[in-house]
């Protein structure tokens, strides 16, 4: 069996008494893109972070590659590409500048690619950074994180605030890039359509806590919300495996699971209800549902 | 800049934090460059135009203790902070590079920056001293009074190092670098303040507590920067810090105040103290308040000078190490003392005159004296003149006079003293009374028949002249030296006491006995007194003469048992105190003489050092060298001055 290319294991980080992350586990095979979905403050920066040892964990292991995180830090962080949320360059470099800067910290490094990079990505060498928009110093930190060929490309929810043209030609650039090599992707976002599109697996965290985590494709088979219609009142409890969320409407009840089955209609007719229909999932229901039923 | 970016990180990095630093540096050196022009412009039409040279002679004091302590402070704050800010920390820390090697390359290319604006600054300076002929001091004006050019050197940089250290320190934790310099600027004067307390609570020798203070400052500053390296290296400068790295701080905060703290601790067990300090000279200011001691510990010899208040007040630690043979100054406000203290009061091959008020501030140098003197065996003696405006030092055959004591590096005059023979050694007697010139006599020792003389060496031009001389009898011994100066001076040679007069060169003798000691002459010249050994060796008495000098008229006032070492007139000249000795082994009490013949016999074996008002005499005891007490005369009493 191929090494998991990122092994997060029971990791746990705490500020002061606020627990941004508990009990972390989650492994991301080699060449696979991966999604960590979460609302904002849900610890996936906080996850990224320790993993490029910019911060390091109250407890568990966290390993890149088969590298621990904090003990090779620099070691992993040579074989890793990184593009955060919002990149902050030093605004008195040029372009130019700043990707000869980068280039310096990596042996790998592409030339001929970042030149490659930079000119498809139409981006000006003698310009200032502090001149560009948001958007063009998005695609210098793109050209940095492609160019030095890393074997894991981390992202840290990179497409927010682009608008959305940008947005797709970035994250399809970038993982185009790196799956042609066989490298891996783990990356965040709160944008669910994105994730839907180009993820083979999915883990949600919320309040810092794994909800769920599966490949897409078990993730929408597994979770489906029944609606059952009762002739008189809804039943106190349900017969009903893995219930994720339950709501209440007079004679009828919705009820979200995380492990479908088909034989939970029958056993909910068993119980009375007149009729059992099964709804199907967006990513961004499941998503929600999730998180409400988190919160409930 | 393509190059430098392809030879690797390290040089990229510091590629990147000279480009940060430069503004600081070239707006340093653009200030250093703009002073000396803005302070010659602002004041040349000011009543007191500074001039060429007195614009050279301020700018090393605003370059050192203004210029560089900013930007040294700039340049710390700035290593960490403005990247926490700005938010490209995170990026640089993603990178493959360690983050101690981020924190070393930060660290050295800011002081670099800084170490350039003290480099160029000073550079300026010396072009301005040069500009200016080369007439301006080379000290800093700024520096403390007190504090020699190196010490204000010293001072400075390891004060700037402090405030680098911290502004460093602070840069890891504060995103905006005003706010670190300004953290940096308050810790530091929190330090130095908690230092200085520590350090006077201490009560150790000031001069060499604060060369050691000085360390102290310096060990501060690195320990300050390696905690900054720990921060920065295992904290998380980009939210919060973890309890582990917290613990590992405090720590290193232990150790760090533990090693700090050694220092002072270290001093204090093996300082000097009372009880193990031997005195080796001691000498009661004209005003009889104060006694001045040189101290030493016999184990570890560096010697020390400290003062005994006459009225019991306590002791106190005038000087550092290596300092010795004080003279008083006659109104008892300053104290001037051969030194040959060097770095960390440890034993220097070069020796200075300095002079101290006699609250122990304002230690200053007044002149260097020639390199090869005699004074490893600590020999020498220091004299003011009678208006306290000069002082004169004698160490081997080298007489040197700082003229002008007002100000550091005043005019001096340097004489070498040539001797007959080599067998005769000099010895300075004092000043005249007009202070025009420098007394020094010459001769060999007492059994050598090499003779004598009185030589008066010209304070202003330095010229000698022989005011007497004897070819063949040595000098015996003098009088204690009046607070105003010499009118007349009593020279005792072997077998004559000699009255010469300093202002003439006239020379009386006035009696020709075999034995005279202790002769003393009242301040207006009128009186003299005197003691003249009779009777046998085993049963010898003492007269003890007053002579009236506008008359010629002498007479005994007393004839009293043993040998009389010392008389000590009363300020009014009522009374005597004579300490005496018996020639076969064993002391004799002394004795309170009146003028009018009267005895009365105070307590045994106390001699005398002089007068403490009216109705009290400092003393000591001859078979205990470092003992000093008080003897109220009116009742006979004394108690314990030195050591308490």
């Amino acid at each position: 069996m191929e090494p998991a290319a990122i092994s997060i294991e029971h990791f746990t980080k705490r500020y002061g008494s606020r627990e941004a992350v508990h009990d972390l586990s989650v492994s991301v095979p080699s060449g696979s893109i991966f999604g960590l979905l979460g609302q904002n403050g849900a610890g996936k920066s906080t996850t990224i972070r320790a993993l490029l040892n910019l911060l390091q964990p109250t407890s568990g292991r966290l390993s890149v590659l088969g590298m621990d995180c904090v003990a090779d830090s620099v070691s992993v962080r040579r074989r890793v590409g990184f593009l955060p949320e919002e990149p902050a360059y030093y605004p008195w470099m040029t372009v130019d500048e700043i990707v000869s800067f980068n280039a310096s910290f990596y042996a790998t490094w592409d030339s001929g690619l970042a030149a490659s990079l930079l000119k498809r990505l139409e981006l000006p060498l003698k310009r200032k950074l502090r001149e560009l928009s948001r958007g063009m110093q998005a695609k210098v930190g793109l050209a940095m994180a492609l160019s030095s060929r890393p074997e894991v490309l981390i992202l840290d929810d990179p497409t927010s605030g682009l608008d959305p043209v940008v947005r797709r030609e970035f994250l399809e650039a970038m993982i185009a890039n790196v799956q042609a090599e066989g490298g891996t992707v783990f990356f965040s976002t709160h944008l669910l359509h994105e994730m839907e599109r180009v993820a083979d697996e999915v883990a949600i965290l919320h309040e810092g806590r794994l909800r769920a985590r599966a490949s897409l494709e078990r993730l929408k088979h597994d979770t489906r919300k029944l609606r059952a219609v009762y002739p008189e009142r809804v039943p106190d409890s349900f017969p009903v495996p893995a219930l994720v969320r339950v709501e209440r409407n007079h004679h009828e009840a919705l009820l979200t699971v995380s492990a479908y089955e088909p034989s939970i209609p029958a056993a909910l007719r068993e119980q009375g209800a007149e009729t059992v229909e099964v709804i199907d999932l967006s990513l961004e229901e499941i998503f929600v549902e999730t998180v409400k039923g988190a919160a409930s | 800049m393509s190059a430098i970016l392809a030879s690797g990180p390290t040089l990229a990095l510091a590629w990147k934090e000279w480009r940060e630093q430069r503004p600081s540096v070239l707006a340093g050196l653009s200030l250093a460059i703009l002073l000396p022009v803005i302070l010659l412009t602002s004041t040349a039409s000011s009543a007191r135009p500074l001039g060429a040279s007195g614009v050279a002679e301020l700018l090393p004091g605003i370059y050192l203790l203004f210029l560089w302590p900013i930007f040294a402070t700039a340049a710390g704050a700035a290593t960490i902070s403005n990247e926490i800010s700005d938010g490209t920390l995170a990026f640089l820390l993603s990178r493959p590079i360690s983050r101690r090697r981020v924190w070393l390359v930060k660290v050295v290319i800011a002081f670099c920056s800084a170490l350039m604006v003290l480099a160029g600054s000073m550079t300026v300076a010396w072009c301005a001293r040069l500009i200016a002929g080369g007439a301006a001091a080379t000290g800093a004006p700024f520096i403390p009074d007190g504090l020699s050019s190196w010490e204000g050197w010293t001072l400075a940089l390891t004060s700037s190092l402090l405030l680098f250290a911290a502004a460093v320190f602070c840069s890891a934790i504060f995103a905006r670098a005003m706010t670190a310099a300004a953290a940096a600027l308050a810790a530091t004067m929190l330090i130095i303040a908690g230092l200085y307390t520590l350090w006077a609570s201490l009560d150790l020798q000031p001069g060499l507590a604060m060369f050691w203070a000085f360390l102290d400052v310096g060990l501060v500053a690195l320990l300050t920067l390696l905690a900054s390296l720990c921060l920065f290296s295992w904290g998380e400068m980009l939210r919060g810090r973890g309890m582990r790295r917290l613990l590992m701080m405090s720590a290193l905060a232990v150790a760090g105040t533990s090693s700090v703290v050694a220092i002072p601790v270290v001093q204090w067990y093996s300082r000097l103290t009372p009880a193990n300090a031997s005195v080796l000279d001691r000498i009661l200011s004209p005003t009889g308040d104060v006694v001045a001691m040189t101290v030493t510990n016999l184990d570890r010899p560096s010697p020390q000078i400290w003062l005994v208040p006459s009225d019991g007040s306590g002791l106190e630690r005038l000087t550092g190490a290596g300092a010795y043979n004080p003279g008083v100054s006659a109104d008892g406000r300053n104290i001037a003392y051969l030194s040959s203290g060097g770095l960390f009061g440890w034993s220097s091959s070069k020796l200075d005159l300095r002079i101290v008020r006699a609250n122990g501030t304002g230690d200053r140098r007044l002149a260097a004296l020639p390199a090869g003197g005699t004074h490893d065996s600590w020999s020498g003696r220091v004299s003011f003149s009678p208006d306290g405006r000069r002082v004169a030092a004698l160490v081997g055959t080298k007489l040197v006079i700082a003229r002008d004591i007002s100000g550091g590096g005043g005019p001096e005059t340097r004489v070498d003293l040539v001797a007959r023979t080599p067998h005769l050694r000099f010895f300075m007697i004092g000043w005249t009374q007009t202070g025009s010139d420098v007394l020094i006599a010459s001769s060999a020792p007492w059994d050598n028949k090499l003779g004598a003389s009185l030589i008066a060496v010209g304070a202003d031009s330095g010229a000698q002249r022989v005011l007497y001389e004897s070819p063949d009898q040595p000098l015996f011994s003098l009088g204690a030296s009046p607070s105003s100066g010499w009118k007349v001076v009593p020279f005792v040679l072997h077998g004559d006491l000699t009255l010469v007069d300093t202002a003439t060169g006239q020379a009386q003798v006035i009696s020709k006995r075999t034995s005279y000691f202790s002769p003393v002459v009242s301040d207006d010249a009128a009186r003299l007194v005197y003691a003249v050994y009779t009777g046998a060796r085993e049963s010898t008495e003492s007269e003890i003469h007053l002579r009236d000098m506008a008359t010629g008229s002498d007479r005994v006032l007393a004839t009293v048992p043993g040998a009389a070492q010392r008389i000590c007139p009363s300020p009014s000249w009522d009374r005597l105190f004579v300490s005496r000795q018996r020639l076969a082994p064993g002391d004799l009490p002394p004795l309170m003489v009146g003028l009018d013949g009267r005895i009365q016999e105070l307590v045994s074996g106390n001699s005398c050092l002089g007068w403490h008002g009216r109705d009290h005499v400092v003393v000591t005891r001859g078979h205990d060298s470092g003992w000093l007490g008080l003897t109220d005369v009116t009742t006979g009493e004394t108690r314990t001055l030195f050591p308490q």
